[in-house]
């Protein structure tokens, strides 16, 4: 009996990579020991990411993907499914916590110069899951089937309108009706559950399969594997588990407390997380006073809202939007700085990082207001800077003065 | 990471947190402020009986059932099915009319829309404001319009309680006066006369203060015909009746907070917990 233990672990070995596979990626992946508080946010997006399916899979227990029963369906799983409430908040609370904690993640990448050689396909990879993520996102939201639900995507599928040539026939084949209808809903509900979580899923594997490759970056913007002991290891490295299992815990149950006060006392959020016309039924023929998407993708509202039409083609602003999110993707290659971390480079990366950052919030504020000329203003400057930051970083990320890099990992 | 670092960093996410309530909740200098209780039994009974007795006949409240009234309203089952029960015949069932979709829209030019959420999508200020708005104008189909909905289909039901209001006189010299002098302003500028437009601004302005303090100190409206309640029996109604509805669109919010808080603190535990698990692991670490 008392070699069974063994045994089984021998027996399985034999059969499946276990212990190769745990001491690989876990017990003796070396990650740097100086990671800070913006590391938390990777090993967020996947408690997020699990809070998401299986809520989602209890959900779908309950719910009617049609026209006629998905309002009511939702209110039943409010009221009298037990737990549907709950299991409702944790799910619509998620959508918004995974924005925030993969907003943060990206920007944590770009502090530190994580998409730069070589894990420029790491970056491409996350930017995937990125917009996967808002596809998945925006079919959510239809399913609901309120106001807000109806005519938000009612709005930005006719984006899609504006393309030349194919724009017409491009809507009606992702509604598949003139107008959005239950045939929209029942589309948007099977890619929502099927199609687009194994992709995102997918995404994630090979995101982690190409991070565990090259390796962790880390505050300093260092290569740990450039200093090894006699033994192969990274002299600044230690074991994921225990030390960062023990650490991402902590931050899990910290990141839990203010996910659970948002779910327990908050839900709505003051209508940020659930707009308040979404809890009027879908009425084709009645238009809600103002449409504005839910937060997280308001900063490409307003870039969309900023750009002028021209000949009365809302294109400019649709491939605008579509270009803001395209510049994310080509961050490795045009950052052109020596160094990776903002720790060792000049004012001109921390000044250009910062207003990007400010650009994109006030663009987000805007993204919900009603537009009048002053605010159309600011998006506009907000825009161009939005821009700007991609466009002039080849060139200030070569002439900023850097700091030089230590030879070892600091705190 | 120290213990001072993170509340530094937790009371940073707080703050933005509260800004971003704060933003939604500025801009209702036209309501006022409904102040439900909504653990207040009584005050929920009460107003589940006037929805009960005004309101369901025309609207429904179609995605709840007369059985979470025991608990939401803290009655027994027969309470329900003797005082608050006049459609359906099980406590199961939810709670509807019988009122002819197609009959409706001919009487009221469109179905009145069901109420269960409603307060989820007005907000509680907003239903008792609305409730209290009501005014006489005999040029609306139903003898009545609102201040707060302008040219609403719907009648004043509340009417024998409250009476019947119609503006005052000073309101009406006011609003006379806000009209004339945006006219005025539009004449002025037409003409580009400077003075005689910032005059007309200068009335329009006071006009528009004067207006707010009236309908502040309560003197915007009348009344003309009493009802059998005084202003503040009204209120009280009102207050009760919103609270019911506030409590229809969401029955579960009490449990929720409730829960909430033993999660919290849960979590808190927890926290402290993992913060000395990981300090412990972590001393060796340099």
């Amino acid at each position: 009996m008392s070699d069974n233990k063994g045994t089984f672990i021998e027996w399985l070995d034999a059969r499946f990579p276990a212990t190769k596979v745990w001491k690989e990626h876990i017990s003796e992946y070396y990650a740097p020991k100086n990671f800070n508080f913006w590391y938390i946010f990777g090993g967020l997006a996947i408690v997020v990411l699990v809070n998401q399916i299986l809520t989602g899979i209890w959900l779908t227990m309950n719910y009617t993907p049609t026209a006629e029963g998905a309002f009511a369906s939702v209110e039943f799983i409010m009221r009298d499914v037990n737990w549907g409430w709950l299991l409702r908040y944790m799910h619509s609370t998620g959508a918004s916590a995974f924005f925030v904690v993969i907003y943060l993640h990206m920007l944590r990448g770009i502090m530190y110069g994580s998409y730069k050689a070589p894990r420029e396909l790491l970056w491409v990879f996350g930017m995937i899951i990125y917009v996967l993520l808002m596809a998945e996102a925006f079919m959510g939201y239809l399913l609901p089937w309120g106001q807000m639900s109806f005519w938000g995507a009612q709005v930005i599928i006719n984006l899609f309108g504006a393309i030349p040539f194919i724009g017409e026939d491009l809507t009606l084949w992702i509604r598949g009706d003139y107008v959005i209808s239950g045939a929209t809903l029942t589309r948007f509900f099977a890619l929502h559950v099927v199609a687009v979580p194994i992709a995102i899923i997918l995404m994630v594997f090979l995101h982690l399969v190409a991070l565990h490759k090259v390796g962790s970056n880390n505050p300093d913007g260092i290569e740990i594997k450039d200093n090894k002991d006699e033994n192969g290891i990274p002299r600044d490295g230690i074991p994921f588990h225990p030390y960062y299992t023990v650490k991402d815990t902590m931050a899990t149950v910290g990141f839990l407390i203010f996910f659970c006060a948002a779910i327990f006392f908050a839900p709505e959020m003051g209508g940020y997380f659930l707009e308040p016309p979404n809890f009027l039924p879908a009425d084709s023929l009645t238009t809600p006073d103002h449409i504005a998407p839910v937060w997280y993708f308001t900063p490409f509202y307003a870039i969309l809202r900023a750009i002028p039409s021209i000949a009365g083609s809302a294109f400019p602003g649709v491939a605008a939007m579509g270009l803001a999110i395209v510049f994310l993707f080509l961050l490795p290659w045009l950052d052109k700085s020596e160094v990776r971390s903002i720790r060792y480079r000049g004012w001109m990366f921390k000044l250009a990082l910062l207003l990007f950052c400010i650009s994109f919030v006030i663009l987000g504020y805007l993204g919900m207001q009603q537009p009048t000329e002053g605010k159309t203003l600011v998006a506009r400057i907000a825009t161009a800077i939005y821009f700007l930051f991609f466009l002039a970083m080849p060139w200030y990320t070569k002439v900023d003065k850097t700091k030089p890099v230590p030879e070892r990992v600091t705190h | 990471m120290t213990i001072k670092l993170i509340m530094k960093k937790i009371g940073l996410l707080l703050a933005i947190i509260g800004l971003m309530t704060n933003l939604q909740a500025a801009g209702s200098a036209e309501t006022q402020s409904a102040n439900i209780r909504s653990d207040n039994k009584i005050s929920l009974q009460s107003g589940a009986k006037t929805y009960m007795n005004y309101c369901l006949a025309c609207h429904t409240l179609k995605y709840m059932r007369y059985e979470t009234l025991v608990d939401g309203l803290g009655i027994s089952e027969d309470m329900i099915k003797k005082n608050l029960m006049f459609t359906g015949d099980k406590i199961t069932d939810h709670i509807t009319n019988n009122l002819p979709e197609n009959d409706a829209k001919e009487w009221f030019g469109k179905a009145p829309p069901d109420l269960t959420l409603i307060a989820r999508v007005r907000g509680a200020d907003w239903l008792y404001t609305y409730m209290k708005s009501f005014y006489a104008d005999e040029n609306r189909p139903f003898g009545v319009n609102n201040t707060l909905f302008k040219d609403v289909g719907m009648p004043h039901v509340l009417a024998p309680l409250e009476g019947n209001k119609v503006k005052s006189n000073l309101t009406k010299e006011l609003e006379s006066k806000i009209e004339s002098s945006d006219l005025g302003i539009a004449i002025a500028n037409r003409d580009n006369d400077e003075a005689k437009a910032a005059n007309q601004r200068a009335i329009l302005h006071k006009a528009t203060e004067d207006l707010a303090q009236l309908k502040h100190d309560k003197g915007y409206f009348e009344i003309a015909t009493a009802g059998s309640m005084s202003a503040q029996e009204y209120d009280e109604t009102v207050r009760d009746l919103v609270n019911f509805m506030d409590y229809a669109s969401e029955p579960v919010k009490l449990e929720r907070q409730a829960l909430g808080i033993k999660v919290i603190l849960f979590l808190l535990f927890l926290f402290a917990i993992t913060y000395f698990l990981k300090k412990e692991y972590w001393k060796d670490i340099h």
